[in-house]
């Protein structure tokens, strides 16, 4: 599908919102993705993001410029046509409880938890980053959340499982590294734990079983068709 | 309306755009990208006698121009198969074909045995060139001596069409592709991925726990249209050529060396309804080149 490209702000170095026409209108839910062909001819694969909002007209990403293939979308120029799938990825058609439900993101994992996020009313969320390279993005994206930081100039020094005693809940939606998540399943045991898993994609639409994540039974789910919102508790992290 | 129209065995391609094996997901996926009524057809993921849970992560790795690939042939088995997918590929007006991939010397007659009382696919892929799995399999593919206790009988069990995938990796391919004509294959399949592969500088480790992998993309066609010819020196019987195919003139290259159809992988990824796209093109390239049937361009190569 052919998408224009609308709006780019920096928000943080290398930390680019982006706004795209929407051309298809097949319904949106939360946990999808989209995937952006770029330009780039060292790199051939398409580039998973999170939707993170979207209307009747537009669909914008956050994304986090780490390698070819998104240094080639960064520069990408207003007005141009990308080409873009989505949606991708299972829809999250339950409704959570908002009183109950803990979001947490660490890093770019904020753009994952995003979506499932009722922005009118205030939740209970928990943004957590190494140097403060979010903070801003943080500030800018949610009217009200714990912001913490491992090594940043912040108030609130630590990772994000050092404040879930903060909170009350019974259900957690977390996205972010491995490492974060596999913190949190140690301390969310008894709770029900969805974890929006990122994964290094080929197709993201099911066709290669490239993207996998392992269950505690010794199977596998593929990311991009049987996620991204996964049994967080179930997950074998390395 | 343009002839592009190929056959290869029994079957009837409508044009010679096939989707490769481990891209083509069961076909499924591959049907909400592409109109089904006017590709050529695709190739299922391998599937083997029993379950295989695939290999530990990571499975894939982008390299210069290419993709580096470790999936293991992850599938439930022959059994769950036949009772969950092949009565979905029942219903699709392609050409299908199932990829086998035997692990010891009589699972290809176990597998067709349990597969051939079944309608609903056209004929058999068989996979000895998988780099990603530590036993059987590839062992077939390098030498022509092992390779023959496999294929010699699957002419017998069988009337669908029989196809033969093999590795670029082993010289002995040309001549398992000869004893594979004279037992009664109908077409090989050439080249599967090349063994590569790479290590993670910073832990002075393998990046695949399988150590190698198989490398696909834009980066080997050059590769495998030299295999191509030269493979098309030795048989007569057509060639399905892949390796690195992206657009309109990789196919028409490797139509030209030999090949009588073509199929699509990593570019199948990258753009899930390329079948549907280069179909199209390949049908308008002939009309304006005035060319009556795709049949003219194969092995049209002028030395």
């Amino acid at each position: 599908m052919r998408s224009i490209l609308l709006d780019k702000q920096e928000i943080e170095d290398n930390i680019f919102l982006l706004t795209f026409s929407r051309e298809e209108k097949s319904e949106i839910y939360p946990g999808q993705f989209l995937s952006i062909l770029h330009k780039s001819r060292e790199k051939l694969l398409r580039r998973p993001f999170s939707i993170l909002m979207h209307t009747e007209n537009k669909i914008s990403i956050l994304m986090k410029k780490i390698g070819r293939g998104t240094e080639s979308i960064s520069e990408i120029s207003l007005g141009s046509e990308v080409d873009m799938l989505y949606p991708l990825g299972k829809p999250f058609k339950e409704n959570l409880d908002n009183e109950k439900t803990l979001f947490v993101a660490g890093g770019i994992g904020i753009a994952g938890i995003y979506s499932f996020i009722d922005r009118g009313r205030n939740q209970n969320i928990i943004i957590g980053d190494r140097d403060g390279e979010f903070e801003r993005v943080a500030e800018k994206l949610f009217k009200d959340c714990l912001y913490v930081s491992e090594r940043g100039d912040t108030r609130r020094k630590g990772r994000v499982t050092d404040f879930l005693d903060m909170f009350e809940f019974n259900t957690i939606v977390a996205c972010g590294p491995k490492q974060m998540l596999n913190a949190l399943k140690k301390q969310v045991q008894n709770k029900r734990y969805l974890a929006v898993c990122e994964e290094i994609m080929a197709c993201g639409v099911g066709l290669c079983n490239g993207c996998v994540v392992k269950y505690d039974d010794n199977t596998f789910r593929r990311v991009c068709t049987d996620g991204p919102v996964l049994d967080g508790n179930r997950i074998v992290y390395e | 309306m343009n002839d592009t129209l190929v056959k290869i065995g029994k079957t009837v391609l409508k044009t010679p755009i096939l989707g490769a094996s481990g891209c083509s997901g069961w076909g499924e996926e591959l049907k909400c990208f592409n109109d089904f009524k006017n590709i050529g057809g695709f190739v299922t993921k391998s599937i083997t006698l029993n379950e295989k849970i695939g290999n530990e992560m990571p499975r894939i790795m982008e390299t210069y121009g290419g993709l580096l690939n470790s999936i293991g042939l992850e599938n439930k088995g022959i059994e769950y198969f036949i009772e969950n997918i092949l009565p979905s590929l029942k219903t699709f007006e392609c050409a299908k074909f199932l990829n086998i991939a035997p692990f010891e010397a009589d699972d290809l007659k176990k597998m067709i045995e349990l597969l051939d009382c079944h309608s609903g696919f056209d004929g058999y892929e068989v996979n000895i060139s998988c780099p990603n799995v530590t036993h059987g399999g590839i062992s077939f593919n390098s030498s022509a001596d092992e390779a023959e206790t496999l294929i010699k009988s699957a002419r017998s069990l069988t009337d669908k069409t029989l196809l033969l995938k093999l590795s670029p990796a082993f010289e002995s391919s040309f001549e398992i592709a000869e004893r594979a004509e004279a037992y009664g294959f109908d077409g090989i399949t050439f080249t599967n991925t090349y063994i590569g592969t790479a290590v993670n500088v910073k832990e002075r480790k393998f990046v695949f726990k399988n150590r190698q992998a198989g490398l696909s993309g834009s980066a080997i066609k050059p590769l495998s249209l030299m295999n191509v010819y030269k493979m098309s020196k030795r048989i007569r019987i057509p060639i399905i050529a892949a390796g690195g195919i992206k657009n309109l003139d990789d196919i028409l290259e490797f139509l030209i060396i030999g090949a009588t159809a073509v199929q699509i992988g990593t570019q199948l990824l990258i753009e899930p309804d390329i079948l549907t796209r280069l179909s199209r093109e390949l049908n308008l390239y002939l009309e304006k080149e005035n060319i009556e049937s795709v049949k003219k361009i194969i092995g049209s190569l002028k030395e």
